[in-house]
């Protein structure tokens, strides 16, 4: 993988929330130079005569609140709460 | 120790043997275990099991079919799978048991809910005894990339037993359940099948709710059994299947008319052959073997009456990218919603929120799905999605409508499940554009959103299991399976 592409991956997967490790970087890195161009066969193709998909076409159901009766079995999964509510590190000084 | 009889039984013969006071529900959980306590050691179907809850359920059915046969009247009907022990998936979620979908991010996860294709399968009467072991989030083709360690082959602790629905495969191969549920999404349920020798059904879209199944790639992902025998696949489609109002992608579909399996003919039925899934995919070759096993599977058909031709299909040529590029991009949205917040794991020491989601991530995903979520997230950035991500897009609507195209000619479409059997453990794992391009076969039908099954049809020259798909238009789970009672039959070795 090139500077440029390596450059845009590790930018990438900065905006996915992934630190990697070295060992990690050279792995991915090079799995994805050749996934990429393997990937990238598409563009070769014509799709003339392709749709998009109708979002018509599905169904929806009344927007109506209810009651799941599951609040506090949910905040049980959180790692951490408080007062009935998920806790997160200070975002703000 | 001796196998025994009752563990070789079919879903659908156990039930019918409780039913009729032949043997219990109990002595078939008792089996069960007493096997794997023996054997699971070494093939690590499993992720967990519910011994306890399990042998209750099943005395709970023995009661249920005493009281039914004594005459009481408030039972109207047995339930069909009673007191049949089954196993779910690891991404199956079964309100406070732990699903973990192979992920240390989802370890200690208990949903307080439970999927609604387990509950369909509760109510017909199964005793679910656990839950399998599985690729992290369904991203992997062998079952080595769980965070709890790979399984084994049934025949062969070497080999893999494919994948992503490899511990589901695994257990009922190895007679550690009568059936299983997988899900399949490129084709995590049959090719795990063609590995083990077993039948796997993935259904038409829809048909079956993804309500409770972990997303991977939601507009894929198809809960489906795993099973002994067509007649098994065909029950628990049957059970599992239905509209949800907790999924609005789901539909109504017609039910498998079992007994119309048996009369099953091909006479006169035309029978397509796609060439474009016999032929070399990146570095993976159709196999002699499985090539052989095609070609008495076509002659087979010939002799019964079936008009089988080769048909061309150009742009299957160009399934396995559109499927990795639309998959994985789905993955990296769905899976940004593990942030370590509302539930699963969460990293310690973080010094900012930012820092929080970034360690919980990085310490909670494997490497198979951070490959996914870069790829994911390269397909969907601004410089590629025009020219990547939207034409996948198009791509997959050519798909679509080369087999309604196809479909208006042909019955049925014949083709292997995998280009090869079972692999030793490492030789796919280690190289991903190896394992991506041994999906050729199976990611058509999962663009497509159509039906397709794996049945066995012989065997490798080590013994291991060939695998064959048939694959229907929508909503022609009846065509499909009607053709797998008839390989069934008429089968290599698998027949009776």
């Amino acid at each position: 993988m090139d500077r440029a592409n390596q450059e845009e991956m590790e930018r990438i997967a900065r905006l996915a929330g992934l630190s990697l490790s070295e060992e990690e970087k050279e792995i991915l890195f090079s799995d994805l130079a050749r996934i990429v161009p393997y990937m990238e066969r598409i563009t070769e193709l014509d799709t003339e005569g392709s749709e998009e998909p109708d979002p018509e076409e599905m169904s929806l159901r009344e927007d109506e609140s209810r009651d799941s009766g599951l609040s506090e079995a949910i905040l049980k999964k959180a790692p951490k709460t408080v007062d009935g509510m998920f806790s997160v590190p200070r975002t703000v000084e | 120790m001796e196998k025994e009889p009752i563990l070789s039984m079919t879903a659908l013969e156990l039930a019918q043997a409780i039913r009729k006071k032949k043997v219990t529900s109990v002595e078939a959980v008792r089996a069960i275990f007493r096997n794997i306590d023996e054997h699971e050691y070494e093939r690590h179907a499993y992720v967990a099991f519910w011994k306890e809850e399990a042998l209750s359920e099943a005395l709970a059915c023995d009661a249920l079919v005493d009281k039914y046969n004594a005459g009481n009247t408030e039972i109207s009907e047995l339930p069909p799978l009673l007191g049949v022990p089954v196993a779910i998936k690891d991404n199956l979620l079964l309100s406070g048991k732990t699903a973990s979908c192979g992920s240390k991010m989802l370890e200690n996860y208990i949903p307080p809910y439970t999927a609604s294709c387990v509950e369909k399968l509760e109510k017909a009467g199964a005793v679910i005894i656990g839950r399998t072991n599985m690729d992290e989030f369904g991203m992997g083709v062998s079952t080595e990339h769980s965070y709890f360690g790979a399984t084994s082959h049934p025949m062969d602790i070497d080999r893999v037993p494919g994948g992503s629905s490899g511990g589901s495969a695994a257990a009922v191969a190895s007679l550690e359940a009568f059936a299983a549920l997988g899900t399949d999404t490129g084709g995590s349920i049959r090719q795990p099948a063609a590995f083990c020798g077993l039948f796997g059904l993935r259904p038409t879209y829809g048909s079956v709710s993804r309500h409770g199944l972990v997303a991977f790639a939601s507009s894929m992902d198809t809960a489906g059994p795993i099973a002994r025998s067509s007649a098994d696949a065909a029950a628990l489609f049957n059970i599992v299947m239905g509209p949800d109002p907790k999924d609005q992608t789901s539909v109504s579909s017609p039910r498998v008319d079992i007994s119309a399996m048996e009369s099953y003919s091909v006479e006169g039925k035309r029978i397509g052959i796609p060439k474009q899934l016999l032929s070399d995919e990146g570095d993976v070759r159709l196999s002699e073997e499985v090539a052989e096993s095609l070609q008495k599977a076509k002659v087979l058909l010939q002799e019964k009456g079936a008009i089988i031709e080769e048909v061309d299909m150009p742009i299957l040529s160009y399934a396995v990218p559109v499927y990795y590029i639309l998959s994985s991009a789905e993955a990296s949205s769905n899976l940004s919603r593990y942030d370590g917040i509302r539930y699963g794991y969460r990293a310690e020491d973080a010094a900012d929120l930012h820092d929080l989601y970034t360690k919980t991530r990085s310490e909670g995903f494997g490497l198979e799905v951070k490959r996914r979520i870069l790829l994911g997230n390269y397909v969907l950035s601004s410089e590629h999605f025009e020219d990547i991500y939207r034409k996948a897009e198009k791509a997959r609507d050519l798909v679509r409508k080369a087999f309604e195209e196809v479909f208006s000619k042909f019955d049925l479409l014949l083709s292997p499940t995998s280009p090869v059997t079972a692999p030793k453990k490492g030789e796919i794992a280690d190289d991903p554009l190896i394992a991506y391009a041994s999906d050729l076969c199976t990611v058509p039908a999962s663009l497509a959103g159509i039906p397709a099954v794996s049945i066995p049809f012989g065997e490798d020259r080590n013994g291991l299991p060939i695998g064959l798909q048939l694959m229907g238009p929508r909503f022609g789970e009846q065509e499909i399976l009607g053709a797998a009672r008839f390989f069934e039959k008429n089968g290599e070795g698998g027949g009776d």
